[in-house]
């Protein structure tokens, strides 16, 4: 039997509307021996970020002299999804996401301040349940504000799919699977520039523009959600070390 | 960044006089926090904190694996002839890093040579595989076979590195001990069909991984100078020539002991390490089991990771 993605009552199989985001919760600045982290949880889906940097890059061959480089690790927990799978050395789909994450957020990081340095980004996906990129992309913007590192803007993600005549947002890892085509957009709120849009199934152009709508209202959902947090964070902090 | 001669010196010396560098007594260890369940795609896990020192996240999940012709003739040196061994179940462990530990970690940690985290990890899932995979682990592993010599449950116990802050085996192990009794795994019923034996999944009834709550906990011994610290930093570990992992159950008999580092010792220190965990562990075991068994299981509200 195969279940419908939206009930004719307009809700899905986790209860939500076709227009709402999953609960998210975030954390930053779980770990001491680095520069900046960050976790996410988007439903089921959670991730951890830390960030290191600007440093002496590593490999003194990969830096440039007139900006910092990014460079992005992204791991898999092996007991993230349902079936188990061990560790692979080189995985193509996690150096493609890498790739993303990477052209992202040299976008959105202001590179040019930091000539011969770099910044490194190390993704641990560390539970899978659907919208794994736009989480990502949420936990990296945010590690990366409790880096200290300066940044245009946040960079926030979301993605929506489209299943019979509409658009779905945030999918979890059943409506994924159920071959819908899947749009994943990150966005620089204020400016609402798109800084990455991936999507891998056909859709129909005249469905583009409102599954992108969609997305780009998750997106500033997204952004007010992290934003909140932040504040809270930060003045949280200033309460317990006050500026000597 | 591996110590300057300074620094070790430095931290040598402090122990010498019973002074470590955060200010504790050489046989004092650090607070840990524990927290189960906390991945729902997991058969069981734990998350273990010490602070200021190493974060682990632990996963368990079970799968059926049936040993046919096949698999035996190459399972050898996979574990499955060891598996035969057991009748069908076994437990597999595996120990790997965060991207941000293997990159920031590397030169810095492990007796005296500053090894590569690789090597420590690896250390770690060998020492872990041995001992849970032993009799003296506590765990019924007869109870994971479901047909004798055929079809038996295999227990994939995951270990994430988040943080490295020293001493990572004995909190691995923790973190392992608070995993398996949180696991539950699918119950299995054997079905005689037509004189052949089959076996059924219940795709609703659970039960525990049987003797889970008796798995040892273990203190390692840094030999650093002429004295011994437990819980160490991971600049203390970097002082240390010689470490001796031990292993100990609720008893107070050890059931599992392992020496690393380059260093040679004579018995009477080795002796006195091992007169020191069995006193200590089974104090801790009573901490800790009272500490896991209070989680329940998959109760406690889910957040991840607390600040």
């Amino acid at each position: 039997m195969r279940r419908e993605i939206v009930s004719p009552e307009g809700f899905r199989q986790d209860g939500r509307r076709p227009e709402e985001l999953r609960r998210s919760h975030f954390r930053t600045s779980l770990f001491q021996q680095v520069d900046g982290s960050a976790y996410v949880e988007q439903g089921n889906t959670q991730c951890l970020v830390t960030v290191s940097g600007p440093r002496e890059p590593q490999m003194r061959s990969k830096s440039l002299p007139d900006r910092a480089v990014v460079t992005v690790e992204y791991a898999v927990a092996p007991f993230s999804a349902g079936e188990r799978k061990g560790p692979l050395r080189t995985n193509r789909a996690h150096t493609e996401v890498a790739a993303s994450l990477q052209a992202t957020f040299e976008a959105a990081i202001m590179t040019t301040l930091f000539p011969r340095s770099e910044i490194m980004i190390c993704v641990q996906m560390v539970q899978l349940d659907g919208s794994a990129l736009a989480t990502a992309i949420n936990a990296v913007s945010l590690a990366i504000i409790d880096a200290g590192i300066p940044v245009t803007d946040y960079v926030t993600a979301c993605s929506a799919g489209y299943i019979g005549s509409d658009p779905v947002l945030d999918l979890n890892y059943l409506e994924e699977s159920a071959g819908m085509p899947q749009l994943t957009l990150a966005l620089l709120p204020r400016t609402r520039k798109i800084v990455t849009m991936a999507m891998e199934q056909k859709l129909h152009l005249d469905h583009l523009e409102p599954t992108a709508e969609m997305c780009e209202e998750g997106c500033l959902q997204m952004y007010q959600q992290m934003n909140a947090y932040i504040a809270s964070a930060s003045k949280l902090a200033t309460l317990i070390t006050p500026s000597a | 960044m591996p110590l300057s001669t300074a620094e070790r010196l430095f931290a040598a010396e402090g122990i010498a006089a019973s002074l470590r560098i955060d200010g504790r007594d050489p046989l004092d260890a650090r607070t840990v926090e524990l927290e189960t369940g906390v991945i729902l795609q997991a058969s069981g896990s734990c998350r273990a904190r010490v602070h200021r020192g190493s974060q682990v996240l632990v996963g368990a999940k079970v799968a059926i694996e049936t040993l046919d012709g096949a698999s035996l003739g190459a399972g050898t040196s996979t574990g499955l002839g060891a598996a035969l061994g057991q009748g069908g179940g076994r437990i597999v462990c595996q120990v790997v890093c965060d991207p941000s530990v293997a990159a920031t970690g590397g030169g810095r940690c492990g007796a005296g040579s500053g090894r590569p985290v690789d090597d420590l990890t690896g250390e770690c899932g060998q020492r872990l595989s041995e001992l849970l995979n032993s009799a003296a682990s506590g765990i019924d592993l007869a109870s994971l076979v479901v047909i004798p010599h055929r079809v038996g449950w295999t227990v994939y116990v995951d270990v994430l590195v988040l943080d490295l802050g020293g001493n990572l085996f004995d909190v691995v192990l923790l973190a392992t001990k608070g995993a398996l009794c949180n696991l539950r795994m699918p119950r299995a019923t054997v079905l005689s069909v037509d004189g052949k034996q089959d076996y059924d999944i219940s795709s609703h009834e659970t039960e525990r991984l049987r003797g889970a709550e008796a798995i040892p906990l273990a203190v390692t011994c840094y030999r650093v100078g002429r004295r011994f610290v437990i819980d160490p930093t991971l600049e203390e570990e970097d002082c240390s020539d010689l470490s001796l992992a031990i292993a100990v159950n609720a008893a107070g008999q050890v059931c599992y002991m392992s020496k690393s580092g380059n260093g040679a010792s004579h018995g009477s220190l080795i002796k006195t390490m091992m007169a020191f965990a069995t006193r200590r562990v089974p104090e801790l075991l009573r901490v800790a089991d009272h500490c896991i068994l209070q989680q329940g299981t998959r109760t406690r509200a889910i957040q991840g990771f607390k600040v």
